[in-house]
């Protein structure tokens, strides 16, 4: 079983196999290779012990054999497998699929019932007042944009419908992100418009969070498209949409950091169309930028979903549910 | 009919009914990774049987399969000595003996009498000790007994409720991952 032990001796490897990389299994270690000549010959960059490995993400190019897929499956090892733009076109983990109870749990949960997404949004909105409060900026901007947030968060609580909720959490982002980023020109928030380099280094830091979380979630067997704030909508895996909403402050704070050190520039970017996308040789820098910041979470984050799992099983009061504070 | 019971889960039914639907959750990751600490040893005790090195003997039958129609249940024995019609279960350690564990060894007894098998006596042996431990055979009604907690296994229902012992849940190595509880297990 997991245990917190085991969370903490793990670890979440990702792994760059663009440029003539290879994964290879030898004696029951992963061995990562890359190509040193024409004649194919290869070096060993690293050997991955998988009792290690919590998740192990690959960016670029993988054979996925049934030997590795034998492996992951013996050492509870998630593997997500991400194009260079890293967006992930294969997720392999199921060690808890058979949690029927917790599935069925999730499907009896009244659609109208607020009571978990609040308690989301408003830790959400707490980190985001915490997150202005750790600038320590004392500008206009930064202190009426904290004195509206703090404001919004009892409404929270009174809200009678979902698309109150919506608009709630929508007017405290606005806030958030025109005080947060200042500095940088924020226009506003565009998830997915690639409209400038702020949104979109958002958007890569969100997906790695996304992927991030999913890899917790699997752990105990939820239906990831079945949220509780955000609604079942096709293909879009709601749940993971819900839990990671606390964690986003980690990358915001994160780009906020990289934009003031210069670690995340126009300069890195390619403009085609109005659309920034990063150049392939810097998306390195910037996985690892994020990675960084989420791996020293993970701890966190187990413990947030284990609880949230036994509360939501509980059917626990919404006072006992957790709350990941930054 | 596919809803056999695995002996060696008996005991861990008595245990807490509950953790036989976690293992059912999470067996596909590998058994002897998730093992605690108590379970590897057993499983260790285990291994010169399993591999069927631990006597030469020709009336020894180690491991072997074993199967019941009438209990839905299936498994493999320890050592069965032919020529005794005595069948043994080695662990390598016994602070006491739980019901659980004498309900395997009937198991395992219900399961060769039905195919076709004389045992006489069974016993358990402990490795640590060297000691071989008698155990009676089950009366009728003893078997009555048994039958009865077959058919509670196999009509189990997870999603009903059940009376939680947090000191049974700190020693449960699905502690971390079950919802019934808040607590650490032991081995965390
Ligand atoms: S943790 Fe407790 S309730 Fe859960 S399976 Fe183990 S003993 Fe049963």
């Amino acid at each position: 079983m997991f245990t917190h032990k085991d969370i903490e001796y793990r670890t979440i490897f990702v792994i760059n196999c663009i440029q003539k990389r290879h994964l290879r299994l030898l004696n029951g270690e992963l061995l990562l290779e890359e190509e040193v000549d024409d004649e194919g010959r290869v070096k060993t960059l690293t050997k991955l012990p998988f009792q290690k490995i919590f998740a192990l993400f690959v960016v670029g190019h993988i054979t996925i054999t049934s030997a590795l897929i034998e492996k992951c499956q013996k050492y509870g090892v998630a593997l997500v497998v991400m194009k260079p733009n890293l967006r992930p076109i294969f997720f392999w983990s199921n060690p808890a699929e058979a949690n029927y109870l917790l599935r069925q749990r999730q499907h009896l949960m009244a659609k109208e019932d607020l009571s978990i997404a609040k308690i989301i949004v408003n830790n959400k909105i707490r980190n985001q007042i915490k997150s202005l409060k750790n600038t320590r900026k004392k500008d206009d901007i930064t202190l009426s944009a904290i004195e509206k947030c703090i404001s919004y968060l009892p409404m929270v609580n009174q809200c009678i419908n979902y698309s109150e909720l919506m608009g709630i959490e929508g007017i405290v982002a606005k806030q958030f992100f025109a005080a947060f980023y200042q500095m940088h020109h924020w226009e506003g928030r565009r998830p997915r418009a690639k409209c400038d380099v702020i949104n979109a280094t958002l958007d890569i830091g969100y997906t790695i969070l996304f992927n991030y979380i999913e890899c917790f979630l699997r752990l105990f067997g939820f239906d990831l498209y079945v949220g509780v704030y955000h609604r079942l909508w096709f293909k879009r895996k709601s749940l993971v949409c819900d839990i990671m909403e606390p964690f986003r402050c980690v990358i915001d704070k994160t780009v906020r950091k990289g934009l003031n050190r210069n670690q995340i520039s126009e300069k890195d970017f390619n403009v085609r169309k109005g659309e920034y996308y990063l150049k392939r040789e810097k998306n390195k820098e910037y996985q690892q930028l994020f990675y960084d910041a989420l791996i020293p979470y993970k701890g966190d984050v187990f413990d947030y979903v284990q609880s949230y799992y036994r509360c939501f099983m509980q059917k626990k009061s919404v006072s006992e549910y957790p709350q990941f504070l930054i | 009919m596919n809803d056999y019971i695995l002996i060696s889960t008996l005991n861990d039914f008595i245990f807490c009914p509950y953790s036989i639907y976690l293992h059912n959750v999470y067996m596909s990751t590998d058994e002897d990774l998730y093992h605690a600490v108590p379970q590897v040893r057993g499983t260790v005790a285990h291994k010169a049987t399993d591999s069927k090195s631990s006597s030469t003997q020709k009336d020894v039958i180690l491991a072997l399969p074993v199967f019941s129609e009438r209990f839905h249940l299936m498994g493999k024995i320890d050592v069965y000595k032919r020529k005794e019609k005595k069948l043994v279960e080695r662990k390598y350690q016994l602070k006491g003996i739980f019901q659980g564990q004498i309900y395997q060894l009937w198991a395992q007894f219900f399961c060769m009498r039905e195919m076709g098998y004389i045992v006489e006596s069974f016993a358990f042996y402990e490795i640590s000790t060297n000691r071989m431990i008698p155990i009676s055979l089950p009366s009728s009604e003893k078997e009555c007994q048994f039958e009865k907690f077959v058919s509670d296994f196999l009509n189990y229902d997870p999603s009903s409720p059940i009376k939680i012992n947090p000191n049974k849940c700190s020693h449960c190595i699905y502690c971390n991952l079950c919802d019934k509880t808040d607590l650490e297990n032991v081995y965390s």
